[in-house]
């Protein structure tokens, strides 16, 4: 080997990395946790950047602040992996060496974080996926039920249109497992209203704008539309299309719980006195779910694994009060407390999960 | 492995003394990046003593090692003087492959990995003989690679073979396996490189391409040994991941692309070609990768995190600046 230079990197490198372990070995010390001390919980999630996933991390936030102030929990935080697998992967791990008692994932990858899972399961930490979950066998799951969300807005569209009309679906992303479900679920009600047809879909990525662009750039081509199924945060959106290229009447179109939403369907209502339809979507707040799942497997209380949080639907009668509520980039949300939690937990043990609730907003309650 | 590449030279006795220009100075571009790699744990330690227990270090390195191999493989292409930006999805193909294919046809699966170290071979043929800009050649392959793994397995799913799983699990007394393979991967790569008649030969490809073919090397089949370490570095990385993550995900590696640029960069390497530092790579690797761990650490809130993380990236090219100013002064002053 031809040698020309005289440096000295890589001795440079092992001298280095040797006074590491060094260091590493002379303050190893262990996990500081003292026993009977309430337990500390960290969230884990991939993104942060829409409402939805802004009112999950704030109604955790408040939920656990509660439960601190109780002395239920300890310290709790929150780590955002934005939007890369890996990283969320160590973020668990680091979780691990911090010595939280629970973590609570909302998962960029059903598979890939399986591993650093299992490494929190085997330092017994209790893991409760929510959401977006694994499939790592120990870890505790909070779902909302996204067939029965499809099932549910297509039975609703199927009475109002006594099971015969044109259907336009604002579908999300393609390939995503939210997107899947809520259209299985279409498809299981389509297939017992012969009468009823989806003449067209389009993919508004869970985004008013893009929903908005979508729905206009079809508009022209299609038939008479009597209803639009859509997939949460694209409601309005769709409805905005469909004001703007001057339709008449306006089709039944299901909306997403968000703020635009909600006003746009006011408005459209003052327009048309007759004008009724309904909202639905994801309750951000399935992080304290989780959270109070989480605690009750640390008390010892049996939880079942699975454990599904409802949809939650604005119907009519509380359209006004979630309007007047929410900003216009605002997510329909209630903070789940302990006892609502308690609620899904035993429908959900019971066999018989509960799939829908329709709250006010917390102020005008 | 890389090793093996060393006896491609043929017995033409060439000069390749390119790159002495990289070894001048008093410090190499490594420094910075150790430094800021060594603070980073020091502070991480302070701050979770129980992250320097052998437990701890484990955890906290262990899902680095994958991105250390991408850095160094993103290397690899930028010593070329080109980018790799289908190094995120080929890592994925490669978690797809030994996450479905090898575990039922493990000839198939190691036929396939040994492939895709010859296609990314001959991706750097076809960049140097066409002189194609490696951008857009690489940005087309990333669709590929994922078009390929999404074909093989479209939802998440699959299962790591046990053995892999083990291997990188290996847990050795003393020593995390983790630490023991950054310090054997970069040895090999840094003593290749730095210390070897092919390793100047590869590094003065990518600075001064004319010389070295006037020298009577052929810069294509550099080209083409760059980019297949390249791929076999990938490779190995997506080794690494598979085991940890135990199943596949076509998306898994995705913001790799970025990381390894970034680590590239911030580990002293520049955008020239040929000018890059195996060592600093890999501390630069280690700082990227232990940025938000550190921010996690420091309870730093969730919503300024990712703004935190951008931020101590421009500090630390900022210095970086500020050291090559410093050390352009000092040699010129000398001179005077």
């Amino acid at each position: 080997m031809n040698v020309r230079s005289a440096r000295r990197r890589p001795a440079l490198l092992a001298a280095g990395l040797a006074a590491l372990t060094c260091l590493a070995a002379a303050c190893g010390a262990g996990p500081s946790t003292e026993p009977g001390a309430a337990p500390s919980i960290g969230l884990s999630t991939y993104y942060t950047g829409n409402n939805w996933r802004k009112e999950m991390v704030s109604s955790f936030q408040s939920g656990a602040t509660g439960a601190q102030k109780a002395g239920i929990i300890g310290k709790y935080s929150v780590a955002d992996s934005n939007g890369s697998v890996p990283q969320q992967a160590a973020q668990i791990q680091s979780m691990i060496i911090q010595g939280y008692k629970a973590i609570l994932v909302e998962a960029a990858s059903p598979t890939a974080l399986n591993g650093s899972i299992q490494k929190a399961c085997d330092a017994g930490i209790t893991v409760v996926a929510f959401d977006s979950l694994v499939t790592a066998d120990c870890a505790y799951k909070v779902a909302t039920d996204y067939v029965k969300y499809g099932e549910l807005e297509t039975e609703y569209v199927a009475q109002r249109l006594g099971g015969k009309g044109n259907i336009l679906m604002v579908r999300g992303i393609p390939g995503n497992s939210v997107d899947n479900d809520v259209y299985a679920g279409v498809q299981n009600v389509l297939k017992k209203y012969p009468d009823m047809k989806l003449v067209s879909e389009v993919y508004g990525q869970f985004t008013e704008s893009v929903a908005q662009q979508q729905v206009a750039g079809v508009l022209p081509s299609l038939p008479k539309i009597d209803a639009v199924l859509t997939e949460g945060n694209d409601g309005g959106g769709a409805m905005q299309a469909f004001r703007q290229g001057g339709v008449h009447p306006l089709p039944l179109v299901v909306m997403g719980n968000t703020g635009q939403d909600l006003q746009i369907w006011q408005k459209v209502a003052q327009q048309v006195p007759d004008y009724t339809t309904m909202s639905v979507s994801s309750y951000p707040s399935m992080s304290t779910v989780a959270m109070w799942v989480a605690v009750n497997v640390l008390a010892g209380t049996p939880v079942p694994k699975l454990v599904y949080a409802p949809v939650l639907t604005i119907p009519e009668q509380n359209r006004d009060a979630w309007a007047s509520h929410l900003g216009y980039g605002e997510v329909a949300n209630k903070v789940l407390s302990r006892e609502d939690s308690q609620r899904f937990i035993d429908a959900s043990a019971s066999g018989n999960p509960l799939h829908v609730d329709s709250p006010l907003p917390e102020a005008a309650q | 492995m890389t090793q093996s590449v060393q006896t491609r030279p043929g017995i033409r006795a060439p000069e390749p003394r390119p790159a002495r220009r990289l070894t001048g100075g008093s410090l190499g571009s490594w420094f910075l990046p150790v430094v800021a790699a060594v603070i980073m744990f020091v502070v991480i330690f302070a701050v979770a003593p129980a992250a320097s227990s052998y437990l701890g270090l484990s955890l906290l390195l262990s899902s680095l090692l994958p991105l250390v191999l991408a850095c160094l493989a993103q290397m690899f292409v930028i010593a070329a003087g080109d980018v790799d930006l289908g190094i995120g999805s080929f890592v994925g193909l490669v978690n797809v492959t030994v996450a479905t294919i090898l575990p039922t046809h493990t000839l198939t699966g190691i036929l396939l990995l040994v492939g895709l170290v010859v296609a990314y071979a001959l991706m750097g043929m076809l960049i140097a003989v066409r002189r194609l800009p490696s951008i857009i050649v690489t940005l087309g392959m990333s669709f590929v690679w994922l078009g390929l793994a999404i074909l093989i397995l479209p939802t998440p799913g699959g299962t790591v073979p046990e053995g892999i799983v083990s291997f990188v699990d290996w847990s050795p007394p003393l020593v995390p396996g983790t630490i023991v393979a950054i310090v054997v991967v970069t040895v090999v790569v840094a003593l290749f490189l730095n210390r070897t008649r092919y390793g100047a030969v590869l590094r003065g490809s990518g600075s001064n391409p004319e010389g070295i073919r006037r020298a009577g090397w052929s810069v294509v089949r550099t080209k083409m040994a760059l980019y297949g370490i390249a791929g076999l570095l990938g490779v190995l990385s997506g080794i690494v991941l598979s085991g940890q993550a135990a199943s596949g995900d076509p998306n898994i590696a995705t913001s790799y692309v970025l990381l390894s640029i970034a680590g590239v960069i911030v580990g002293g390497g520049s955008f020239r070609g040929g000018d890059v530092s195996p060592v600093g790579t890999v501390a630069g690797a280690l700082v990227i990768g232990l940025i938000a761990t550190l921010l996690q650490f420091l309870d730093v809130p969730s919503s300024y995190q990712v703004g935190t993380q951008g931020l101590v990236l421009v500090l630390i090219l900022v210095l970086r600046a500020g050291v090559t100013w410093w050390r352009r002064r000092i040699e010129t002053g000398g001179l005077a």
